[in-house]
């Protein structure tokens, strides 16, 4: 295994399908438990309510400075961010695990290293990364597929690492993309290839020659809205971005993370433009919400 | 709410001022993590708060400073005060 994930040298004897090429400016270690699963006390520190639609449950639990994720279907990863490493349960389907591992436990790694996690997908337009922000089932992944299509390339999934010194860069996350089954079309987008199938999603990985890993300058960030009219991009001034940008920060619940994480979201919306992206209901209708975008980026 | 009502900010609450287009200011709760935007005129009287003050010192500054206050001025003030507090943003004594 070499490659690197959220600006990660990820190093272990777990093999990954999703890593990018580069040179990474710290490591991560990524192991296989291979002893009893952990048995934390005391109530979690967060949890995510049952699955809806294919989502996934879990709780997270916090030992000092170490976390315990338990994803319903998963099993536990724990995660120790100050060394940094995660162990993860031993495979029974190693996509899906790696699909995990790039989740909760790689942000609260990328946290505690100082980079703000967004809940949004981003893509590269002419050299700058363009954050598509929104809760689950906003559309997210559907908008960046529909962006890989249009030629741009894909920098993140769901999940964005964002760094905010001395200019605010996106660092690239895991190399896939997963598509519900009526969103993929059949025909994955250039530069893709599909690496697995199950009933809630198509699992597609990026071409080697598109999996650079170094960081890229955040150009701009939309919040998606579904809309029943054409596309629109509409600018969106601070005082009505940051909140809902404040909902897809991931914040621990501590009073440390949080002042940190406003000064950060402060920054980043001091630093970029922000938009209102009205994205017309219809798979057919994205690639004019995709050209809207492209055209406000100037 | 009393005008001898003594109001101080909570200080387990970060407020920060937002540079640009549409002004304002944020207060975010160390504890909860609930995120409250003020416009002008609550960020400054926010401001007002960086010591206790009573209600009735918070009205009479209104009323030097702001030019047409409306008769619901006092109302308003303690509506705005009382939501304060509600939010636990603020600490009331008296």
């Amino acid at each position: 295994m070499d490659g690197v994930c959220f600006g990660y040298r990820v190093r272990g004897p777990v093999q990954l399908r999703y890593l990018r090429t580069g040179p990474g400016d710290s490591e991560l270690a990524v192991c296989e438990r291979d002893g009893p699963d952990p048995s934390p006390a005391g109530a979690p520190v967060a949890s995510w309510p049952a699955a809806q639609r294919g989502g996934l449950a879990g709780r997270l639990h916090r030992d000092g400075q170490r976390f315990h994720l338990w994803v319903d279907g998963g099993g536990w990863f724990d995660v120790e961010p100050c060394r940094p490493r995660i162990t993860v349960p031993a495979a029974t389907d190693a996509l899906r695990r790696e699909e995990r591992l790039w989740g909760v436990p790689a942000l609260l790694c990328f946290s505690a290293r100082g980079d703000l996690p967004l809940h949004a997908a981003a893509v590269e337009v002419d050299g700058g990364a363009v954050l598509l922000a929104g809760p689950s089932r906003a559309g997210k992944t559907s908008l960046a597929a529909a962006f890989v299509r249009a030629g741009r390339r894909l920098l993140t999934e769901d999940l964005s690492c964002c760094r905010m010194a001395p200019e605010p860069e996106l660092v690239p996350g895991p190399a896939m993309l997963r598509l519900r089954p009526d969103a993929y079309g059949g025909v994955p987008p250039d530069g893709m290839v599909v690496v697995g199938r199950d009933d809630e999603r198509v699992h597609l990985a990026l071409a080697d020659s598109d999996r650079a890993g170094c960081p890229v300058p955040i150009r701009g960030l939309a919040v998606l809205r579904s809309s029943r009219d054409t596309p629109a991009a509409v600018p969106l001034a601070a005082p009505t971005a940051l909140p809902e940008l404040w909902a897809l920060t991931f914040v621990l619940p501590d009073p440390a993370s949080r002042a940190q994480r406003l000064e950060q979201l402060l920054a980043l919306v001091d630093a970029v433009p922000v938009w209102d992206l009205h994205v017309p209901r219809g798979l057919h209708r994205l690639p004019a919400a995709v050209t809207t975008l492209t055209g406000v980026l100037g | 709410m009393k005008a001898g009502t003594r109001v101080r900010r909570n200080p387990r609450v970060v407020f920060r001022e937002l540079s640009g287009d549409g002004g304002g200011a944020v207060l975010v709760h160390l504890d909860t993590g609930a995120y409250h935007g003020l416009n002008a005129v609550g960020m400054v009287l926010w401001e007002l708060l960086a010591e206790a003050r009573t209600v009735a010192e918070l009205e009479a500054w209104l009323a030097e400073r702001v030019t047409d206050v409306p008769d619901t001025a006092g109302a308003d003030l303690a509506a705005f005060v009382a939501d304060l507090h509600a939010r636990d943003l603020v600490r009331l004594d008296g």
